[in-house]
């Protein structure tokens, strides 16, 4: 918020100074950010894949000492593994789907400043975000249904998310009115409208709520938990989560089976286990960026 | 650039049919959902036998459907393998005949889950839980009496525990048995002080302390050789992290007796303020690790490992990773690695409380259909203990000249690793016996049980105390709220520790918390039940 | 006399408008049905996964045993009805109101450093021309997103620990040791960073997007006028995610009695509890080791009216200033 204040002392200065200026500071600013960031980051990988004995002995910091992959390997060829990245590649995938859609269809009548029952719908939304029935109600709907141990359970019951909601509604109601009514004036029903003028329209948030339900769905512990009993539900963090709670345990336990080796030590493990939950969703991340450049021509949507 | 922006809004347009569609589907009839690919056979197979519903009123003992005509679905607690994959689904199957579909408690959120499914009717047959899970689930009425159970079909389970008067730590006040205790294997196991005897040498001790005062001297010894290059001793901030040091105060439990057969708590024992003091001392001189305040078990085994600390608070199984870690990637020998027991008073008191504990309680919640044969089964697998726990001989353990269990590397490891998840109730006496062939899987961990355990049993066996509770049953403000008051007391003595508070002037601010969750309660609780036991 | 000719129409005028308003309202829903159609699945979930359970909010008026029924639901009723007694017990506890200062405080203090500070990111980053450094920098800061709280403690141990990299750099250059974990002040300090750390990357995405929204030729036309690129900013670009700006505002500040409990769950210690001591930290743990949902609910429900009135507010003071608003 410091650097527009400054704004009245480079007035004065040339249109492309100034220009240049900003892109210097901005560079500086998030290089820097972006290594505040990296650093943590990639201490947590130098742990994964450094020698067990440096990282016991404490020799790991932010770079990494050697080069093995046991210890990872460790976390991928375990039988829970694959099946419990299956789920949640089914849970996110299908979750995030179902999500969006609701979504869009939701934020969309909503948006609209002619709507009827608008207000009193969005307060709905308000109010279940503020209000909270507890866990075990929760939980009692999901059994009721007959839908514990299923990937519906763990899913519908975030097919709506307000926060993402508002969000895509605020981003709607910014759309100019003009190009909606000429469609309308052109004889589009309402849901034409919806696909054909405001989704293509509306890229950048939907690829944006898209990644935030991705997110929510990836890294959901807690529900994807209470609404499995089998171990055959189980997604990738509910195994990954057992695996870094119980590491000091199954260390202990192993030593002198086969499967022992001097580079599994715990805080390998956990760090092994982290990097390989991340990996997945970080892929993603790439193919929502190219919608967040800015520059998109309103204008153009009509041409 | 048009015919791109067509396709996309054709495959919008078609995509947002299909999901309002299912989105519906799924919404109006959860079981029409596409999406649900689990197989029902698992889940079937508890409610095909809803028919008849037996309900809770039992005079007799059910009849048994018998091994192979009934799957039974157990609940064990959180670990990390598959227990339907493992090895020991198979051996257990052999063992009692029957099929065992077994489910986890998740290691997060383990408690919410439990009483989640159980209330919400998740039939589970065995639950083995924690002591206080067990709790929770006794107080709110959820579990079924098992006398009649254990006297048809249990024997075994009732004759294997040697101490009989533990049943009633598992009982309500009316007598009624609802757990099953899988008892610690070795109640006289002690925690114990690990050392660098190669930096004590060097800094010019040449004894190991056993008494409090030598032990300190030791600590300023090498905080004046060493300075600030090594955390002199370090511990985690639980007040069970300082049992081998209280020994020498006499404080042994959060809970004890004086001569007088007065109920005390911690803070009322008559050495507390010196202990207290003690501790602070040794923070206030900085021999105490600094972050003592934020260490957990696992952080001060870290800086065991690693080198940093030159004593710590360890126990045998933790041991395992640090003897490994010094000797194998710190080129240390194994001579190198000391062990200091439970300290004594300059007096010679020394109090250590026998570890009498449950490590887990199996129950059968009151509406289990398959009661009796749940104890059938439990009671098989205490008839087939040792094949079970660790399996068979020649292969998986041989015998020494007396008559001790030594494993055999590495197919004890390989297939008896998660054993004793899978064990609700043992033969006490041969499972303590049994029990130091796993002790013995790691060459360092049998060194330090061997100096340790093993040499005060032989001898300072007169150090033990017993738990002056151990008989009470699991009901009253005691199990309920004891908990709590742990909590209120472990934060107000490390706060004094590391100086954020004051023993004396801090202590009204503690009693108020302490009264307030329930302390004069449970003191009357236990006050009541003592004097009436052992009257 | 003039007063009451001039309410005179204007109540009609409201009657008449009232019904006209019905009528109208029912003229748009002919002709739009599919208007409120697109929002049946979306209220569908709203009512049986949100609504429905809201039920449950009467646990903070019982004592809720949840065996005392058939299922977990009946238990409710079937539970004691005892009005406010756990909100007194919450309220007249000797350390209540000293968690609720610590609350406050963090919270405050979270909001105003970390609250500006994705927006700077977002403005910046769009200030970026390569694209390629433009993508990097947006994944690379999102990253953080992703790690647990208790991983976050253990990365961020092994630096500002006692024996982390930070004091073993301090002492190795003769100076002391700073106490990051159990020095008060420098935990305060701590638990910002670390949240900023976590959740600046992820929080940026949101305004990113915003940003998209804005219509590029208001730049094309400011580069014609001479306005520089701080001008830019200042009069297009902040103007243009002000309702993005206004949105996650009333929503952080409604939560403000949320001060991030898993975090300071596994970052405090007994050294800092008289200042790390959180609402939702100091009721877990005096209701550990026992099952007590309904001291949970009511806390809950407490911090739930106290969202619910600083959001009601916040958007009507929003809506009358800066004519933005949820709702």
């Amino acid at each position: 918020m410091m650097q527009p204040r400054n704004n009245e002392k480079r007035e004065l200065k040339r249109k492309k100074g100034s220009e240049k200026t900003i892109e210097i500071i901005a560079c500086v600013f998030l290089t820097i950010l972006c290594f505040l960031v990296l650093l943590p980051c990639l201490s947590v990988v130098s742990q994964a894949v450094s020698p067990g004995t440096d990282v016991m002995g404490g020799k790991v910091f932010f770079l990494p000492t050697g080069f093995q992959l046991e210890t990872i390997g460790y976390v991928l060829t375990r039988t829970p593994f694959l099946r419990s990245l299956k789920n949640s590649l089914i849970v996110t995938a299908a979750g995030t789907f179902i999500s969006v859609v609701t979504t869009i269809l939701t934020a969309y009548p909503l948006s609209r400043p002619d709507f009827k029952g608008r207000t009193i719908i969005t307060f709905l939304y308000v109010f279940s975000m503020i209000f909270f029935g507890g866990t075990i109600p929760a939980y009692m709907v999901v059994k009721t249904l007959g839908l514990i141990d299923t990937y519906a359970g763990m899913i519908l019951p975030f097919a709506i998310v307000q926060f993402n909601m508002f969000m895509m509604k605020n981003y709607f109601e910014g759309l100019p009115g003009e190009v909606l009514e000429s469609a309308r004036v052109d004889g589009a029903g309402d849901m034409r409208t919806v696909v054909t003028i405001v989704c293509p329209m509306a890229k950048p948030v939907i690829a944006t709520v898209t990644l935030l339900y991705a997110v929510c769905y990836w890294n959901n512990y807690f529900h994807a938990m209470l609404y499995t009993t089998s171990t055959e539900m189980q997604t990738l963090q509910v195994y990954l989560k057992n695996l870094i709670a119980n590491i000091q345990g199954t260390l202990a336990d192993i030593t002198g089976s086969t499967g022992y080796s001097p580079n599994l030590t715990s805080d390998g493990l956990t760090a092994a286990a982290v990097t390989i939950s991340i990996i997945p969703i970080t892929l993603l991340y790439p193919f929502i960026a190219r919608y967040l450049v800015s520059g998109i021509t309103i204008g153009s949507v009509k041409g | 650039m048009k015919m791109k922006k067509k396709k996309f809004t054709g495959q919008i347009s078609w995509l947002l049919g299909i999901a309002m569609m299912s989105s519906l589907l799924a919404g109006c009839g959860g079981s029409a959902d596409s999406l649900q690919q689990r197989d029902t056979e698992t889940k079937e197979v508890p409610s095909s036998q809803e028919a008849t519903d037996v309900g809770e009123t039992k005079s007799e003992a059910d009849p048994l459907k018998g091994p192979g005509n009934v799957t039974l679905s157990f609940l064990g607690f959180n670990l990390d393998f598959d227990p339907n994959a493992d090895v020991m689904a198979g051996v257990i199957e052999e063992a009692t005949g029957y099929k065992t579909q077994y489910s986890m408690l998740p290691s997060d959120g383990a408690d919410e889950k439990l009483i989640a499914d159980v209330a919400g009717g998740v039939k589970y047959d065995i639950l083995k839980v924690t002591a206080g899970q067990f709790q929770k689930l006794l107080s709110q009425g959820a579990l079924m009496p098992l006398n009649d159970l254990l006297d048809t079909y249990g024997q075994n389970i009732v004759n294997g525990l040697a101490d009989e008067k533990m049943w009633t730590t598992f009982s309500d006040d009316q007598g009624q048995i609802y757990g099953i205790p899988f008892m610690n294997e070795f109640p006289r196991q002690v925690d114990f002080i690990a050392c660098r005897r190669d930096l004590m040498e060097k800094a010019g001790i040449t004894k190991m302390p056993t008494t409090i005062d030598e032990f300190y001297n030791c600590l300023v010894t090498l905080k004046e050789y060493y300075g600030d290059e090594y955390i002199i001793f370090s511990t985690h901030n639980g007040w069970t992290s300082t049992r081998c040091i209280s020994s020498a105060f006499g404080i042994y439990n959060d809970w004890m007796v004086d001569e007088n057969g007065q109920v005390q708590y911690i803070t009322e024992h008559k050495n507390f303020k010196a202990y207290v003091d003690f501790m602070k001392k040794l923070y206030d001189e900085g021999l105490l690790d600094s972050e003592f305040a934020v260490n957990t078990s696992n952080t001060v085994s870290e800086k065991l490992s690693s080198g940093q600390a030159i004593m710590g608070l360890s126990n045998h199984s933790s041991q395992i990773a640090i003897s490994t870690s010094l000797v194998e990637n710190m080129g240390l020998q194994m001579e190198d690695v000391d062990f200091i027991c439970p300290l004594k008073g300059a007096d010679g008191t020394c109090s250590y409380m026998r570890w009498d504990s449950v490590n887990y309680v199996t129950c059968l919640l009151k509406n289990c259909e398959n009661a009796a044969d749940a104890i059938n089964y439990i009671d098989l697998k205490v008839q087939n203990q040792e094949w079970i726990c660790i399996g068979e001989k020649g292969v998986h353990f041989d015998l020494d000249e007396n008559g001790n269990y030594i494993p055999i590397m590495p197919k004890f490891a390989d297939d008896k690793t998660y054993a004793w998840w899978y064990i609700n109730a043992t033969d006490t006496d041969a499972y303590a016996q049994q029990w130091q062939a796993r002790v013995k899987k790691s060459e360092y961990q049998k060194d330090a049980f061997d100096r340790t355990t093993n040499y005060t049993v032989e001898h300072n066996p007169d150090i033990y105390v017993p738990n002056d509770f151990l008989y009470k049953p699991a009901a009253g403000a005691y199990t309920e709220k004891n908990t709590a008051l742990l909590n209120v007391f472990q934060d107000y003595f490390v706060q004094v520790v590391v100086g954020t508070n004051d023993l004396d002037s801090g202590m009204d601010a503690f009693m108020n918390d302490w009264t307030a969750s329930g302390g004069d309660e449970v003191k009357t609780d236990l006050q009541t039940w003592h004097t009436e036991y052992y009257q | 006399m003039q007063k009451k000719l001039i309410t005179r129409p204007q109540k009609v005028k409201y009657k008449s408008s009232f019904r006209e308003e019905c009528r109208k309202t029912w003229v748009y829903i002919r002709h739009h049905p599919a208007m409120y159609l697109m929002l049946l699945p979306g209220l569908f979930f709203l009512f049986i996964y949100k609504l429905l359970p809201l039920y449950g909010i009467q646990i903070a008026f019982r004592n809720y045993q949840i065996f005392l029924g058939d299922n977990p639901i009946d238990a409710i009723a079937k539970s004691e009805w005892i009005g406010l007694a756990y909100f007194k017990r919450l309220f007249s506890s000797s350390q209540f109101f000293k968690v609720l200062r610590n609350t406050l405080v963090i919270s405050s203090l979270k909001i105003l450093f970390l609250f500006p500070f994705p927006i700077v990111c977002a403005v910046l980053l769009n200030e970026i021309h390569s694209k390629l450094y433009h993508r990097i920098v947006q994944t690379v800061i999102y990253i953080p997103y992703f790690f647990s709280w208790v991983l976050i403690y253990g990365v961020f141990y092994a630096i500002v620990g006692s024996y982390g990299v930070i004091n073993t750099i301090l002492t190795s250059l003769g100076g002391g040791r700073i106490d990051f974990l159990t020095d008060a002040a420098h935990f305060l300090g701590l638990i910002v960073f670390t949240e900023g750390w976590k959740e600046t990357g992820y929080n940026t995405i949101i305004y990113l997007a915003a940003i998209t929204a804005i219509d590029s030729t208001l730049y094309d036309a400011a580069k014609v006028d001479g306005a520089g690129k701080w001008k830019q900013i200042w009069h297009i670009t902040l103007p243009g995610i002000s309702s993005t700006i206004v949105l996650m505002l009333i929503l952080r500040v409604g939560n403000i009695l949320n001060a991030g409990f898993e975090q300071i769950l596994v970052f405090y210690n007994p050294a800092v509890y008289n200042t790390a001591d959180i609402i939702d930290t100091y009721v877990y743990r005096i209701g550990l080791g026992q099952m007590d949902f309904s001291l949970s609910s009511a806390m809950s429900l407490f911090n739930s009216l106290v969202a619910f009135l600083l959001i009601v507010g916040a958007n009507t003071v929003s809506k009358k200033l800066t004519k933005r608003s949820i709702w």
